[in-house]
């Protein structure tokens, strides 16, 4: 089943092409040159290029495949969560071009689609844990069995991706700043300078970033002269150690021995080293998956159509759901009935 | 569904808080009349969501197949950013999907169509906020609009006191299905 996918949830403008679990093509245009002099994400622009891109995307994914649009199977797209106005461009464009083609249409939950990234190729199936980390998220889910995304913890409140943008910008570092402060840190030496732990004498399998961005900031305040690699290493060392103690544990109280890591900071090599310790089996995403793209978002409907954990009619009624925890479903529109039906 | 030898052009407009849909078939050389369908409905927050189920509804309704649609024209504002994106996400897919062209229309000039009458001068205007409209002086000769004074935004005030005004009515979208026709470029002027 050859299905394309979309995802325009934030600031990239992507589209992938896979057959089942094999990924064809993977275009993603990136908007980050354009929201780095702000510093971060400008939601407005993110939506007005990803309306001026999309054709070009979908069009470049499906040649870069060797794939004629009326080979492809199914349509899938991100609904949420992400910027409302982004996410309403890939989704509307998705679903105009599947009614055109009369095809199904999946409306693929973002997170489901990066679990999907680090299942591609293989053989996992559940139970497994799923430790998700990314610029906008970081949220760890237990699957007991396919498609049942239960959250155990998550973070209070910066994503682990979002504190590396925070603490490349108080570094004086370019945006994205997850690889320029892995890149400062292997100069840098851990416990060079003070930074806390975050949540040191939690129970649960919670996160909390914001703390240390803050203590950062003000170490940076008061010391101007520290060694910023030091700085760099040290705050990602606790980043780093505070997914992987918080992962292990859960996996030892849940009893899990496969665990997922996805998201853009899965991509992180100090973060893969540490997880290499842990002597659980492990699972990253395959290469050039790890980001946002759309072909995490195909994969992730593949899974679906082949295993029928899709909605009766395709997802035509679904709305943009910017807040939309994973395990909820899709929000629909009040009449559901009514719209939720595909073309026939 | 049964196949409709004859082409229809599709107009869509959501610029509003209407979404505004038209088929047109023109008048052919063999002598078929020329024939509009229209379908009009306020969903205002609903759109993103109801869209496709309205559309596949009217395109149904009136028995016309969706291979039929020669082009496709879309509202292009002014009005709601997010609602003019919805309407052109839209018009993109499914101008790829259906493999034909996507042209781009004036919403205020819609707006004119389905309010003044032929050969009438008039304003049409839509809610701008904070005091404000987007709005142009437009006369209607038959089905077409000519523009007397660009659609802009402005104070409300800028528009006349007893001037007529078209103003809280849907867009007619056959605007947008007779600029498919006419092959008119899909330039997103406002959101």
């Amino acid at each position: 089943m050859i299905v394309l996918g979309i995802d325009t949830s934030c600031d990239d403008t992507a589209v992938g092409i896979v057959r089942d679990r094999a990924v064809l093509s993977n275009v993603v245009v990136s908007q980050a040159a354009l929201h780095a002099r702000f510093g971060g994400v400008m939601p407005e622009e993110a939506s007005r290029e990803h309306l001026g891109l999309i054709d070009e995307v979908a069009t470049r994914a499906l040649a870069e495949a060797g794939i004629a649009l009326a080979e492809v199977d199914a349509v899938a797209a991100t609904y949420g969560p992400g910027l409302v106005g982004s996410l309403l461009v890939g989704l509307g464009y998705a679903k105009g071009l599947a009614w055109g083609r009369g095809l199904p249409f999946v409306a693929v939950h973002h997170l489901e689609g990066h679990v999907a990234a680090s299942l591609a190729g293989g053989g996992l199936e559940a139970p497994y844990l799923c430790l998700v980390a990314s610029g906008g998220h970081t949220v760890l889910f237990d699957v007991a069995t396919p498609g049942d995304f239960r959250r155990v913890g998550g973070s209070r409140d910066d994503a682990a991706g979002e504190a590396f943008d925070k603490v490349a910008r108080l570094l004086g570092l370019p945006y994205p700043g997850g690889p320029s402060v892995a890149s400062l840190a292997e100069r840098g030496t851990v416990d060079g300078v003070p930074l806390p732990v975050p949540m040191r004498a939690q129970r649960g399998y919670d996160f909390s970033f914001s703390g240390l961005k803050t203590a950062v900031a003000v170490l940076l305040e008061r010391n101007p002269e520290a060694m910023i690699a030091d700085v760099a290493a040290t705050f990602q060392a606790r980043v780093v150690g505070s997914l992987v103690d918080v992962t292990r544990r859960a996996a030892a109280d849940i009893g899990r021995d496969d665990v997922v890591v996805a998201g853009g900071v899965a991509a992180n090599r100090a973060l893969r080293a540490a997880f290499d310790e842990t002597g659980l089996r492990l699972h990253f995403p395959a290469p050039g998956l790890a980001t946002d793209n759309g072909a995490m978002i195909a994969l992730a409907a593949a899974a679906r159509l082949a295993s029928g954990r899709v909605t009766p009619g395709g997802d035509l009624g679904v709305d943009a759901a910017p807040y939309q925890p994973l395990g909820e479903g899709p929000s629909r529109p009040r009449d559901a009935t009514a719209t939720a039906t595909g073309r026939s | 569904m049964t196949s409709d030898p004859s082409p229809w052009y599709l107009g869509l407009d959501t610029a509003t808080p209407w979404l505004a849909l038209a088929l047109w078939s023109p008048a052919g050389a063999d002598g078929a009349t020329d024939v509009v369908h229209r379908h009009a409905i306020d969903l205002g927050r609903d759109l993103a969501g109801a869209l496709m189920g309205e559309l596949d509804a009217f395109v149904r309704a009136h028995d016309v197949a969706p291979e039929a649609l020669r082009a496709i024209g879309v509202g292009v504002g002014p009005g709601s950013f997010t609602g003019i994106r919805i309407g052109i996400a839209a018009a993109l897919g499914l101008g790829r999907g259906l493999g034909v062209a996507v042209a781009g229309a004036g919403t205020l000039e819609a707006l004119a169509l389905a309010g003044l009458d032929d050969g009438e001068v008039g304003w049409s205007a839509i809610d701008a906020r904070r005091g404000a409209v987007y709005a142009g002086r437009f006369r209607r000769i038959g089905d077409d609009i000519d523009v007397l004074e660009e659609g802009r935004r402005r104070p409300r005030a800028e528009v006349p006191p007893g001037a007529r005004l078209v103003e809280g009515i849907a867009p007619d979208a056959f605007h947008a299905a007779r600029a498919a026709r006419a092959g008119a470029p899909l330039l997103p002027r406002y959101g």
